[in-house]
């Protein structure tokens, strides 16, 4: 009977809790007003120097992330010695692999990782229609939830600059993959840092100044 | 100003076509003393000094990425390949060891464990020497023009072929060296590198080759 008592009244907390959290958000298209789109008219290119470790891999390089029309942009990673990696092309928030190195094609696992990832540090699933808003935010941060492959990316938007601060992917108990956005100049990142949570994957990325 | 317009135009379209003429190459004539050329180059090159020019060209983008740096050669198998902007980074070829120096990150690699990097090392290396023509891993289309001569490579393995289309070759009248290297890619994507300042057969330090 006690036993049974205690259950319940874990039930009801956990319920209360729940609803509790699901009501923290209203739905909210967002808008390029609410948050500054990444790579804004697309000329020139962003580039980032990019070291991506995935498992035991290394990969080291420059990193493209350009808009070739109002619907596409382009994500080209080629090493120093100018072998091209990947090609991935993204229209709204579907990836297509364009191309990739000899070999690096038959992983079909690190490829959808790598989209995942970099649709979450691009922002490719931003301005969807069902993105959401938390209605209070947390310190000078407005936070987007956004569906986001079979989960949620989480955005936190700093109110004045309109630019990302941080992101993670996951769900409200869980985190799988965080994002740190730093050290913006004229708009645009120099830094973006992201780690997945228990597994040895990260990508540095430090903008490189036009030349 | 009609007429200006039109002499302005005209001029421009004029040295566009002169400019052009300088480029054409034609079919090579004599092969064989330019293959000779070659050997005496390969032979008497010890070591070779430059600064080089980068510029990788991706066509869907329309978009270059240029970079800039330092290389030193010196028989046998001996390389630096140095990036200085637009940043730092360095691969050392010592015999069979290769290092690759990224910031602070250093990464030693068995050339003979690493088909890929023998590949690179192998093609690097004939590159700047000039003997890739003995490698047996290309045809060779041989060029002209008056001021110097250009090769075309075609890669014969088909693993090659699926990320390199062809390799152009440029060298001197003198054939005193490789002065430029463009690598075609299947997807349209080249690479182009320059050599400048030039120093052939200088004293290069042992110390630079040196897996630290």
């Amino acid at each position: 009977m006690k036993g049974k008592l205690r259950y319940t009244l874990i039930c009801i907390v956990l319920l209360i809790f729940i609803s509790g959290c699901s009501r923290k958000y209203v739905a909210y298209p967002v808008h390029a007003s609410d948050v500054k789109p990444m790579a804004g008219s697309g000329e020139p290119a962003l580039k980032y120097r990019a070291s991506i470790d995935i498992f035991k891999k290394h990969f080291s390089g420059i990193l493209l992330y350009k808009k070739t029309d109002s619907l596409s942009s382009h994500i080209v990673f080629v090493t120093e010695l100018g072998m091209k990696i990947f090609d991935f092309e993204i229209k709204a928030d579907s990836f297509r692999l364009i191309s990739a190195f000899p070999g690096f094609d038959s992983k079909p696992h690190l490829i959808e990782m790598l989209k995942k990832d970099l649709g979450l540090i691009f922002q490719t699933s931003m301005y969807s229609q069902d993105a959401e808003k938390r209605k209070k935010g947390i310190k000078a941060n407005v936070i987007y939830r956004i569906p986001y492959q079979k989960t949620y990316a989480y955005y936190f938007i700093d109110a004045e600059s309109k630019q990302p601060v941080r992101a993670y992917e996951g769900n409200w108990f869980r985190n799988k993959v965080k994002v740190r956005y730093e050290n913006y100049s004229n708009g645009v990142a120099g830094g973006i840092i992201l780690k997945h949570i228990g597994l040895p994957v990260r990508m540095n990325l430090t903008l490189i100044q036009s030349q | 100003m009609l007429r200006t317009s039109f002499v302005i135009l005209s001029f421009f379209l004029f040295s566009g076509i002169l400019c052009a003429q300088k480029e054409l190459f034609r079919p090579m004539k004599d092969t064989s003393a330019f293959r000779q050329k070659i050997d005496v180059m390969a032979k008497s090159t010890q070591s070779i000094e430059s600064d080089f020019q980068q510029v990788k060209e991706l066509s869907a983008l329309t978009e270059k990425v240029t970079s800039k740096g330092h290389f030193c050669f010196k028989k046998e198998n001996l390389l630096r390949w140095e990036y200085t902007t637009p940043y730092k980074y360095m691969i050392l070829i010592n015999k069979d060891k290769i290092l690759i120096k990224d910031e602070a990150r250093i990464t030693r690699y068995d050339m003979n464990s690493n088909k890929i990097f023998k590949e690179i090392n192998d093609i690097m290396i004939a590159s700047v020497q000039g003997n890739i023509l003995k490698s047996g891993k290309f045809r060779v289309v041989f060029f002209e023009n008056e001021k110097g001569y250009k090769l075309e490579l075609y890669p014969l393995a088909k693993g090659m072929k699926e990320s390199l289309k062809k390799i152009n070759m440029y060298f001197d009248k003198a054939v005193s060296s490789v002065m430029k290297i463009e690598m075609e890619e299947p997807s349209g994507d080249s690479t182009i590198i320059d050599f400048m300042n030039k120093k052939l057969n200088g004293d290069i330090p042992a110390s630079k080759f040196i897996l630290n």
